[in-house]
């Protein structure tokens, strides 16, 4: 193959089209959930070269967890910001349950992801394996 | 040939048989053949016997397991819990290598399949998330993997002998299989369900096994492959994901390998997945109803079974999250023929008379709670929120017994990240793996397609007809794996159109013709023996490059796949 830089630069590219592209195949598989058009519509913007990582990240949940406790209260919405940011469009989400909601939908989509991938690299590795001993 | 060393002694004969006429056949025909291996050979050898059942296992989802359910299914799942019993260690390592000879050593000698079972949780935990290295990775995959089929394996007993009516026999499954069980999958949920089922003594613990047991086969039967239309297989195919989806929770953080069954209480068994089958359905429904009518008779009337009924109803009106099926009309049914649960809008009504649930999303009032409106829109949301966080909890393993909504919230934005950590890792790691694939996309969709049934099934086409774009939107729109397993851009003649790949990587094709060639050949045979999602991979491939790939493939002498690279 290339050179090492050559080839790490070539890997991480491949590796961001894969990720991404799983991304997509993930997303489309999951319509019509709020996070799965948020990663399409992230993907677009990143293709056609527009890094808006910014686009609603003003919309913070406001409102509260019905726990009584101030300090709790405020630990409790900072996970919560934490879990919008995770979650793709989970900064335009404003109740907890839609979040948690896209959240739980989201979680199983990335496990299914996973698992799909996985057994990918499993069956190339075994490839790959078999390739090498011959 | 080059098969035979690959197998070696373990390989059934017959298989082997099979497997070296399917590389010579010249016709896509015979792929089924092999697929399709009758799983109800003659007994064996120990290690054969493994790999017929298993090879039967994942065979025989396409044909067999429709005829008839509950007996087939029963007796899979009896050799499945010999599969559990045996040594799924090397069975699995059998899986991922058998070809290669570091695995021979578990492969002979599966003394222990207690101790590697659960040891072997912990080293595919520590090794998966590591440098994106191929060797390293490889020795820990079959290792990560194992739990995952063992998992898989051994969820199968359960739902095999799981029958329309038999809810009791069901739990009369439960203590037959306690000691397979707990072997195979030590630190994972099924434990604990096991041990509560086989202890005997706490009821709601069984019956949030059964819950589970109960969620998971909706699970299983909402996500039907297409390939074979058939319960059976999607059953399959789904526990084996649903095992490995879990075992990928796992594989990367070992603290949340904890047990999650044992919640008899407000466990949401319609997932969010409800079965599409019909068939399948009223399965789901009849067993459920039983769950309900002995949730209610053992489960001590708090608060909880309010939740749990709140739930049920209000997911008849909640269509975002569940898709609206007949279970939601069962529960409806069976909610008001209990008559337990109703009420409507709490704006007049504030006492615990149960009545039947309308549309509206109806709370029971609590004693000592106050009962204006705003409290009780209030409390409404609030346990709307505590519901869905207990369903988020039933997804991240290992948080049944976090307390509390912050630590839970932690739990589940530590998950979170790892799950796309881990993503993120896999395809560095399936970038390493194959430097000819470009994008996943279309066939983690198709992965999805299997899990998920019908439901890309309008993407599907469009994508394939996407396929004459140029490259660089090719990416993004075609397949990316199976174009290049399928198009040979120097034979294009014989190909369908539909695969063309673009003059971007036509250079390096011919060496990858042959690589992909000997990977198609591969493919057909590891297909019998991986894991579902493998052998869906396989049958994706296999579906969609029948006749042309293989007459193009097999076309040429299998000396051509000595070495490359």
């Amino acid at each position: 193959m290339d050179t090492d830089g050559k080839a790490d630069a070539g890997l991480l590219e491949r590796s961001r089209r894969i990720k991404t592209a799983a991304e997509l195949g993930l997303a489309r598989s999951s319509r019509g959930r709020h996070w799965s058009r948020a990663l399409l519509l992230r993907r677009r913007l990143l293709i056609s070269k527009e890094e808006t990582t910014t686009t609603t990240r003003a919309a913070v949940e406001v409102e509260k967890l019905g726990v009584e406790d101030e300090p709790e209260e405020k630990m409790l919405q900072a996970r919560v910001r934490t879990l919008q940011r995770l979650v793709p469009g989970g900064e335009e989400i404003m109740e907890a349950e839609r979040l948690f909601e896209e959240t739980a939908d989201y979680i199983e989509a990335l496990q299914e992801q996973v698992s799909a991938m996985r057994a990918l690299a499993c069956l190339l590795h075994g490839f790959q394996r078999t390739r090498g001993g011959s | 040939m080059e098969n035979d060393a690959f197998w070696g002694s373990n390989w059934h004969s017959t298989v082997a048989k099979r497997a070296t006429s399917m590389s010579s056949a010249a016709a896509g025909q015979s792929l089924p053949c092999l697929l399709n291996l009758d799983w109800k050979q003659p007994p064996m050898s120990n290690d054969a016997d493994l790999e017929t059942a298993l090879s039967s296992l994942v065979s025989s989802q396409s044909s067999h397991l429709a005829a008839s359910d509950g007996a087939e299914m029963r007796a899979l799942g009896g050799r499945l819990g010999t599969i559990c019993n045996s040594g799924e260690i090397s069975l699995v390592a059998q899986l991922h290598s058998a070809h290669s000879s570091c695995y021979s050593t578990p492969l002979n000698s599966p003394p222990k399949p207690n101790h590697s079972a659960r040891d072997h949780p912990v080293q595919g935990r520590g090794g998966f998330p590591g440098p994106a290295n191929p060797s390293p990775g490889g020795q820990f995959m079959p290792l990560s993997a194992d739990p995952w089929f063992a998992e898989g394996a051994a969820r199968l007993p359960r739902g095999g002998g799981m029958s329309s009516s038999s809810f009791a026999g069901q739990l009369g499954l439960l203590p037959e299989t306690p000691g397979k069980l707990s072997r195979a999958s030590s630190g994972k949920s099924l434990t604990g369900s096991r041990m509560g089922a086989t202890e005997n003594g706490n009821e709601s613990q069984v019956l949030g096994a059964a819950l589970m047991e109960m969620e998971m086969r909706s699970r299983f039967r909402a996500s039907l492959t297409s390939e074979a239309s058939e319960p059976g297989n999607g059953r399959e195919e789904s526990s084996i994901e649903e095992a490995s989806s879990l075992r990928g929770a796992s594989d990367s953080n070992a603290r949340k390998r904890k047990a999650v069954a044992g919640k008899g209480k407000g466990k949401e068994a319609p997932s969010l997945y409800s079965a599409t089958n019909p068939a399948n359905v009223r399965l789901n429904s009849l067993s459920f109803l039983l769950l309900l009518n002995s949730l209610q008779f053992h489960i001590c009337k708090t608060g909880e079974l309010q939740i749990f009924q709140v739930q049920m109803t209000e997911e008849n009106s909640d269509a975002k999250r569940y898709k609206p099926g007949e279970i939601n009309a069962v529960v409806k049914m069976e909610t008001e023929q209990n008559g337990d649960v109703g009420g409507e809008p709490r704006k007049e009504d504030d006492d615990k008379v149960p009545e039947p649930p309308k549309d509206y999303i109806h709370v029971r009032a609590r004693r000592g709670q106050a009962t204006d409106a705003h409290s009780l829109a209030e409390r409404v949301r609030r346990e709307k929120i505590s519901k869905r966080m207990k369903f988020l909890q039933d997804l991240v393993p290992g948080c049944n017994k976090v307390t509390g909504k912050a630590v839970m919230l932690d739990e589940i934005i530590n998950y979170v990240q790892s799950l796309q950590r881990q993503v993120e890792f896999l395809s560095m790691k399936l970038a390493t793996l194959n430097p000819q694939l470009n994008n996943m996309d279309n066939l983690i969709l198709k992965q999805m397609y299997q899990e998920h049934g019908t439901m890309l099934q309008p993407v599907y086409p469009s994508e394939m007809a996407s396929a004459q774009y140029p490259y660089p939107l090719q990416g993004i729109e075609t397949s990316g794996l199976e174009s290049q397993l399928v198009n040979p851009p120097s034979r294009t003649v014989q190909l369908p159109p539909l695969y063309g790949l673009s003059d971007a990587t036509s250079q390096a094709s011919s060496m990858n013709y042959k690589s992909l060639t000997k990977r198609v050949l591969l493919l057909s045979q590891l297909g019998d023996f991986c894991e579902d999602d493998l052998q869906s991979v396989a049958q994706i491939v296999f579906r969609h490059n029948q006749e042309t790939a293989f007459s193009a493939s097999f076309s040429r002498p299998n000396a051509s796949k000595s070495d490359e690279n």
